[in-house]
């Protein structure tokens, strides 16, 4: 493997998705290479303290402003009064849809046809969904074990097990783990 | 019918928010549609703070961050109803919320004086640029002084757009590359290869303090 190589897969690498063999062909890369293995240090304590800065909160009166909006009488469900940019072109369509099939109705009377009766499509169905996920599993680490592990470790993380019928990935905070990793 | 039986539970008062609270977004969409107007509520406490997070690490502005959060939601009210509930409802606000913050940065573009006024508002009075702090210091002294948080949040705002929004939900949000590839409308080739461009971005102006 080279250089190239290994920073092309490097994504899937840092995230735990990689199979056995191809982790182990990155690992002994990393042995081997002291520049991709520095590079590899610096990006995963980056994304250490990226997935740990901590989150803002809303106003305190963030929600009676939205509920202010929301009871004007342009917010009912159902029923806007706008049209949003990207409704307009499908506005037009229907408009232009409308139209054609008015006028095959007026021609075809016209020519004392019998009348072919509307189709209306039939509601599609409902199936049962996915659960959602969320940001990183468990609390956010406390800034001395964050410091600690910025200037001792390089972060690796372990994909959880996806709970049944989910079939997404969840990300989990920092474990130290492969002790061949760390510089 | 699982609508009715789920109104019927929200609306024995003393357990109904917490049976919104239990429930799954899926079921609270169908609450609300259903008539349950506490559903609503329900939603956007759950997603109020996580996009008003995205926005804001993808837009830079944190006052601009909170009206555009708003506005996704009032988007969600007037359109609920033709929302799919097969889907994830997660990947459908993020998707609103992904586009709203787009559209900001492609209006401020335009105007390179909003762009200025955005960046003077955030800095406090007195905050020295980046560029001319200590970087000779140790990774936990820096962390100390509150350096370090804010030079990941530069940093991250430094990244170029397409990247950052990417990075954004892959780092911050923990979103999987299957959602982000709908959420931004990408292929899973382009989410990967736009994330590797953002780490190694991200990872470049990192790696002298913390290599």
């Amino acid at each position: 493997m080279n250089c190239r190589s290994f920073r092309k897969m490097h994504v899937t690498y840092v995230d735990g998705l990689m199979d056995e063999r191809q982790s182990a062909l990155m690992h002994a890369h990393l042995d081997e290479c002291e520049r991709c293995a520095r590079w590899n240090t610096a990006i995963r304590r980056g994304l250490l303290m990226a997935r740990n800065l901590p989150a803002i909160q809303p106003s305190p009166d963030f929600m009676a402003r939205l509920e202010m909006r929301l009871a004007s009488a342009e917010t009912r469900p159902g029923i806007p009064t706008r049209i949003e940019a990207g409704d307009r072109k499908r506005v037009v369509r229907a408009a232009i849809a409308v139209a054609i099939a008015v006028s095959a109705v007026v021609m075809i009377r016209a020519n004392r046809t019998p009348s072919v009766p509307l189709t209306v499509p039939a509601p599609v169905a409902v199936a049962q969904s996915q659960t959602t996920t969320g940001r990183h599993n468990g609390p956010a680490l406390s800034e001395p074990e964050l410091a600690r592990m910025l200037a001792t470790v390089v972060p690796v993380w372990i994909p959880a097990e996806p709970s049944s019928g989910d079939p997404t990935v969840q990300l989990v905070n920092a474990g130290l783990q492969a002790p061949s990793l760390s510089p | 019918m699982p609508e009715l039986a789920l109104k019927q539970q929200v609306l024995r008062k003393p357990s109904s928010r917490e049976a919104l609270q239990g429930a799954d977004d899926t079921a609270v969409v169908r609450a609300f549609l259903a008539g349950e107007e506490r559903a609503f509520q329900e939603l956007v406490e759950r997603y109020q703070t996580r996009l008003l997070n995205f926005i804001y690490r993808t837009i830079g502005d944190r006052e601009r961050a909170e009206d555009l959060v708003q506005e996704v939601f009032i988007r969600v009210y007037r359109h609920i109803h033709r929302f799919d509930t097969s889907k994830k409802f997660s990947t459908w606000i993020y998707t609103i919320a992904s586009n709203l913050a787009k559209n900001e940065l492609r209006n401020r573009s335009r105007n390179p004086l909003i762009l200025f006024q955005t960046i003077t508002s955030n800095r406090e009075d007195g905050e020295r640029p980046l560029q001319f702090e200590d970087y000779t210091s140790r990774p936990d002294d820096l962390y100390e002084k509150r350096h370090l948080r804010r030079l990941v949040e530069e940093t991250v705002d430094q990244l170029p757009e397409h990247h950052r929004q990417v990075f954004v939900l892959r780092e911050i949000e923990g979103k999987s590359y299957e959602e982000i590839a709908e959420i931004t409308d990408c292929n899973l080739g382009t989410v990967k290869s736009r994330l590797n461009r953002a780490r190694n971005a991200f990872a470049a102006i990192i790696e002298p303090m913390v290599g």
